[in-house]
């Protein structure tokens, strides 16, 4: 396999040629086929297709979730296509951010508790509770620094997950159907609230989605069908 | 900032996990109960044998005879005295005697002692009244002091009157003046103490001399030197005699404690180990609920080792916890245990609560809890975190078989050590170690094929001949099993029968069983966990069960065959008449044999004259002589058995040995230092030297004793009657039903106040309360194996449900009930919990058969106690059925639309 010799230091996300196959049975399914994706820094991606075209596939190998069958990613410019899940854990702590559609926050600890986590481990300069507090003041959660995940609302708990993506300035956050656990009036809020999160911060996202909404509120939006992107 | 954050998410996580995190904490607890309160026990029976080495001996030397020393014997150490070789002796006589108490006999051993001089070694330790000494205590005539257990054991009190039968042949009445304490030189040998004054004056209807059993010495300087000189001497000059010295007592206990430390600290490592099984199954059940948050942990960088540290903490909280509980419910059960320790085996032993052993309980808690948390907090730490994106659950936390026997490898390892810690002994550790993991893995092997076996069985149906033929074989089995083992056979009928019946079940019951039969096999390690668990605390129940039982019908069978006689009545020529008519009014006599009984002298044998061991004394060469009528037909009811100086045995008394001097004599008389043979001529005299027989050798004999350690020679009732000079004593041998024994010998001795009676009821009922002790204890300690077993099985069917949330979310989404399914769970835990009572039952039945077989040549209580097998079957099924439908109600109540939301 010949690998892509450019650096890509004005990307925050470069995949080249990413294909990923599993054996299921005893046969060999091509999931992603061939995949070319580049994000800017500072954009705000939507990844769009239908059920079984690869997008959590995709998803989990440019968040370092999964390693693809052939093919690069470099995320912010490091190769983490072959690297070993130390270094992958030390990458996804510094560089990246993930909100699902679950939420996944820890029942147990609050919602500045949830925040601060990843500042538990790596090294993060500062303080870790008064930049988790900032991050929930951004998202619009002053008030609820002290409530556990079972007192938020569904809107409330996506806010804190994705205030908790994004403590840790990461290169990118990428955002697997964010909306899908909400109605249309948390959907709306949170969209609005990226929407002024990626503006403040310039934090490129990256999204996969089924909402159009969240596709047309998107800088561009990449459409992946049958494992590769449609043209 | 980490160590708060993982501080906080382990003790919230713990709180969060609710009952989980409590049967967690009551696994470890269980274990450290056991091993601190094993401990605490272990040393308490150390300070009770080893406190006083001198007092448990009776002074610098204990001087002992099984066969009785003489008088002339004791003028020996009145000689010793006499020289300075020793600065005091204190002989004891020892004697068993039944009493009457709460409608039955009861045995009561006892010493007469020289109140002047006994004990040798401190005094005894007066419990009542306060400041007593036994020297006062036993010095009026007629007293006695008993021992706090007697006290107990009769329901006596200070001034209480007690009569006693002696089976040496006296009769007599003590009044208890003094209650001390069962420890020192008594413990385990005597009930009471009463002056050798108060023993003389008994009435003696055998006229057999004083046995005295022991003898005490003190040497000057209590040095263990000179005792071993004297012994040394002692030996020389009586052979046959055995001693002790103070250190060689205090080798011998200390030899025995050991060993008794010891087996309680594997029955502590063991219930260690059972708790750590369920460590693991609850840890288990308290992470994988966890599996996505810790799959987000890792998208946000955490990385294997972090989640160690946080789980690790933890565990360490769940130890910390667990062991403190354990080690305070530790204190509460070694009193227990202390308890039933002293009632069954007549002990005084002091209460200790040691401080080190109670740390060292907590400390246990929290290593094992760290060693069994390491398989579930590693296993569970290598989830991907893909899981997370796909939402897979447990499938995201597939760790490799290489890595889970690794990980089953270190475990070993460290409970191997673990062990060696508790055990100090690496041969044992590694015995206990290796054989417990053999055992385990053995048995995980066979159930989990069982369980394979299970989960492919056609469920009965009526549509399908195929399935009510598979039962066939079954029933046969049973069939045949019912002839050979009534308890085994009946469970397997009756379990045919619900077999069957499942047949005529609505069709949606059918499926939830062929689901549940479908549900052992699918997670058959864990399944084979379960019966495995079950088995361990079935066996140890009923295997204490079955033995008790086999010892008790064997004791009752062997008095029943060997004893046709259970009941003797001893009266003097005069008050022999008046026996014979109170007899004819009782009308559950049978078996009634009488016969007449003379003591007598050894004089010569074959024309020399018998060896004696000092010169002319009231003990030298006595003996007896039991004649019967053999004229009428009523020979010895004696066991033939070869002598020691003999080829061949010779034979029992005839009828045609009506008239003549042929004689049976005690097996014990042909070794030294008579040494007699068949064929031999023996001159036997009266006491009182006026008459002379000589008898002729034709056999020997056991089996036959009327009066313990008073084996007599037998003949025909016309040399009884020559040498006792026409006065004869009669022995009444006769069989009394056991329920009515006691009473019925009470209405005799009523009737003629002059006579003896005794009776095996006593000693039976003595037998059967301290078994009933011993399984008592063994009980306590089983049903904590069950217990573990039942949180087991909790633990289990917990994770079981928590990983089966879709798959019952979809049966109920098509129609399943919750009854129907909480059935399926019910039904699961049912087969799973007959399988391993019947397997376990089956193994107790062949151990307990070939250990009776071997221990007592018998084949008593080998076909399978009915009341016990079904008893138990059927309650272990109810218990895991409860157990399991008390985790799983809730379970089954989900809602369908909460785990069905992303399909």
């Amino acid at each position: 396999m010949q690998r892509d010799q450019q650096t890509s230091t004005a990307e925050a996300l470069s995949a080249i040629d990413v294909g990923k196959s599993l054996l299921l049975g005893r046969e060999q399914v091509e999931i992603l086929k061939d995949v070319r994706l580049r994000v800017h820094h500072g954009e705000f991606v939507a990844i769009v297709g239908p059920s079984g075209s690869g997008k959590s596939t995709l998803l989990g190998i440019i968040a370092g979730l999964d390693t693809p069958t052939s093919g690069q990613v470099f995320i912010d410019g490091i190769d983490v296509t072959r690297m070993r899940e130390a270094q992958l854990a030390g990458v996804r702590n510094q560089k990246i951010g993930m909100v699902f559609q679950a939420f996944n926050l820890i029942p147990t600890l609050t919602a500045q508790e949830n925040v601060e986590a990843p500042l538990a481990i790596g090294r993060h300069p500062g303080d870790a509770t008064s930049q988790a507090r900032a991050m929930l003041t951004l998202v619009g959660l002053a008030h609820r620094f002290k409530n556990r995940p079972n007192q938020l609302s569904g809107g409330e708990q996506q806010r804190v997950a994705i205030a908790r993506a994004l403590v840790t300035r990461p290169a990118i956050v990428i955002m697997d159907e964010p909306t899908g656990n909400l109605d249309r009036a948390n959907s709306e809020n949170v969209l609005q609230m990226i929407h002024d999160v990626q503006r403040e911060t310039g934090t490129t996202f990256i999204i996969a989605t089924h909402d159009a909404a969240v596709a047309e509120a998107a800088h561009r939006t990449i459409r992946l069908l049958d494992g590769t992107v449609a043209v | 900032m980490r160590p708060r954050m993982y501080w906080r998410y382990a003790t919230r996580s713990l709180g969060r996990g609710g009952q989980h995190t409590l049967f967690a904490i009551f696994c470890v607890a269980v274990g450290v109960m056991v091993i601190v309160a094993l401990q605490l026990v272990g040393l308490m029976v150390n300070a009770a044998l080893t406190g006083n080495i001198r007092a448990l001996n009776g002074g610098d030397l204990a001087v002992h005879s099984e066969t009785g020393i003489s008088e002339g014997q004791l003028a020996y150490f009145a000689q010793l005295q006499s020289e300075g070789i020793i600065s005091a002796y204190s002989p004891a006589i020892i004697d068993e005697a039944t009493t009457p108490s709460g409608g039955s006999l009861q045995r009561v051993s006892f010493w007469a002692v020289d109140p002047a001089t006994f004990p040798l070694a401190g005094p005894m330790p007066v419990i009542a009244p306060s400041g007593g000494e036994t020297a006062t205590l036993l010095q009026a005539h007629g007293s006695a002091v008993a021992t706090d257990t007697l006290m107990e054991r009769l329901h006596l009190h200070i001034g209480a009157t007690l009569p006693l039968t002696i089976s040496s042949g006296r009769a007599g009445k003590v009044t208890i003046t003094g209650e001390i304490a069962t420890s020192g030189v008594i413990s385990d040998r005597a009930d009471l103490l009463m002056s050798r004054q108060t023993y003389a004056s008994f009435v003696n209807l055998t006229g057999s001399p004083a046995g005295y059993g022991w003898v005490f010495v003190n040497v000057p300087g209590h040095s263990d030197t000179a005792a071993a000189r004297v012994a040394a001497q002692v030996h020389q000059q009586f052979p046959d005699l055995d001693t002790t010295t103070v250190s060689q007592a205090q080798q011998q206990v200390q030899s025995e404690i050991d060993g008794i430390r010891t087996f309680l600290r594997i029955i502590g490592l063991l219930a260690l180990l059972i708790g750590g099984v369920g460590i693991i199954n609850t840890m288990q059940v308290l992470l994988r609920r966890r599996l996505l948050e810790i799959a987000m942990l890792k998208t946000q960088g955490y990385r294997q080792r972090h989640l160690l540290l946080m789980f690790g903490i933890e565990a360490l909280l769940l130890g910390m916890i667990g062991g403190i509980v354990g080690a305070l419910l530790g204190i509460g059960l070694s009193f227990l245990v202390q308890a039933l320790v002293e009632r069954a085996f007549y002990l005084t032993i002091p209460t200790i609560i040691d401080p080190l052993t109670v740390a060292s309980g907590v400390a246990i808690g929290v290593v094992t809890t760290l060693i069994f948390g390491l398989l579930p907090i590693v296993r569970t730490s290598a989830v991907r975190p893909l899981a997370v994106l796909r939402e897979m659950g447990a499938e995201g936390a597939r760790a490799s078989r290489m890595a889970t026997v690794g990980l089953l490898l270190l475990l070993s390892v460290l409970f191997f050590l673990l062990a060696l810690g508790i055990l100090g002994n690496l041969m044992v550790a590694l015995a206990v170690v290796v054989g417990a993991g053999l055992a385990l893995g053995l048995l995980t092997a066979f159930f989990s094929l069982v369980a394979g076996i299970i989960s492919h069985w056609p469920v009965p149906s009526l549509h399908r001949s195929a399935s009510l033929l598979a039962l066939v074989p079954f029933l046969l089995i049973g069939l045949l099993l019912l002839r050979l083992s009534a308890g085994f056979g009946a469970l397997l009928l009756a379990l045919v029968a619900v077999a069957l019946l499942v047949a005529f079940l609505p069709r949606a019951a059918r499926a939830e069983t062929q689901l549940a039969l479908r549900n052992i096999g699918r997670a058959r390690v864990r399944s084979a966990t379960t019966l495995v668990a079950l088995f361990v605390g079935v066996f140890a129940i009923g295997l204490g069960l079955v033995l008790g039982q086999n010892l008790k019908d064997f004791l009752a069978s062997r008095n029943a065959a060997v004893n046709q006689d259970n009941a003797y009545i001893l009266a003097n020529s005069q008050d022999a008449p008046l026996v014979a008519a109170q007899l004819v009014r009782l009308p559950s006599v049978s078996n009634e044999q009488v016969s007449l009984a003379a003591p007598a002298r050894l004089i010569a044998i074959d024309g020399q004259h018998t060896p004696t061991t000092s010169g002319p004394s009231e003990t030298a060469n006595l003996t007896g002589i039991n004649g019967f009528d053999l004229a009428t037909g009523s020979l010895p009811p004696a066991t033939l058995v070869r002598g020691t100086q003999d080829a061949h045995a010779g034979r029992l008394l005839k009828a045609s040995d009506a008239g003549t001097l042929n004689a049976v004599f005690p097996l014990s008389e042909s070794d030294a230092p008579y040494k007699l043979k068949l064929g031999d001529d023996v001159v036997v005299g009266s006491l009182d030297g006026k008459t002379a027989q000589s008898l002729h050798v034709v056999g020997f004999y056991t089996g036959l004793g009327t009066f313990a350690g008073l084996s007599a020679i037998l003949a025909d009732r016309g040399v009884a009657a020559t040498l006792s000079n026409g006065h004869p004593y009669t022995i009444f041998a006769v069989r009394l039903p056991l329920a009515t024994q006691s009473q019925e010998l009470r209405t005799i001795m009523q009737a003629v106040p002059g006579v003896i009676t005794l009776g095996d009821a006593a000693t039976l009922n003595d037998i059967n309360t301290i078994l009933n002790n011993i399984v008592a204890v063994i009980e306590a300690v089983a049903s904590l194996a069950m217990f573990a077993g039942l949180v087991l099985i909790a633990n289990t069917v917990a994770l079981a449900l928590l990983e089966r949330r879709r798959e019952l979310g979809i049966l109920k989404a098509i129609g399943h009930t919750s009854r129907g399914i909480l059935g399926m769970v019910l039904a699961e835990q049912g087969v799973l919990a007959m399988i391993g009572a019947y397997s376990a039952l089956l193994v107790v039945s062949v151990a307990a058969a070939v250990l009776t077989q071997m221990t007592f040549h018998s084949t008593v209580g080998s076909s399978g106690s009915v009341p016990i097998t079904l008893a138990l079957a059927a309650a272990t099924a109810a218990l895991c059925m409860l157990v399991a439908g008390s985790v799983a109600w809730r379970a089954t109540r989900i809602r369908p639309i909460e785990v069905l939301r992303y399909e």
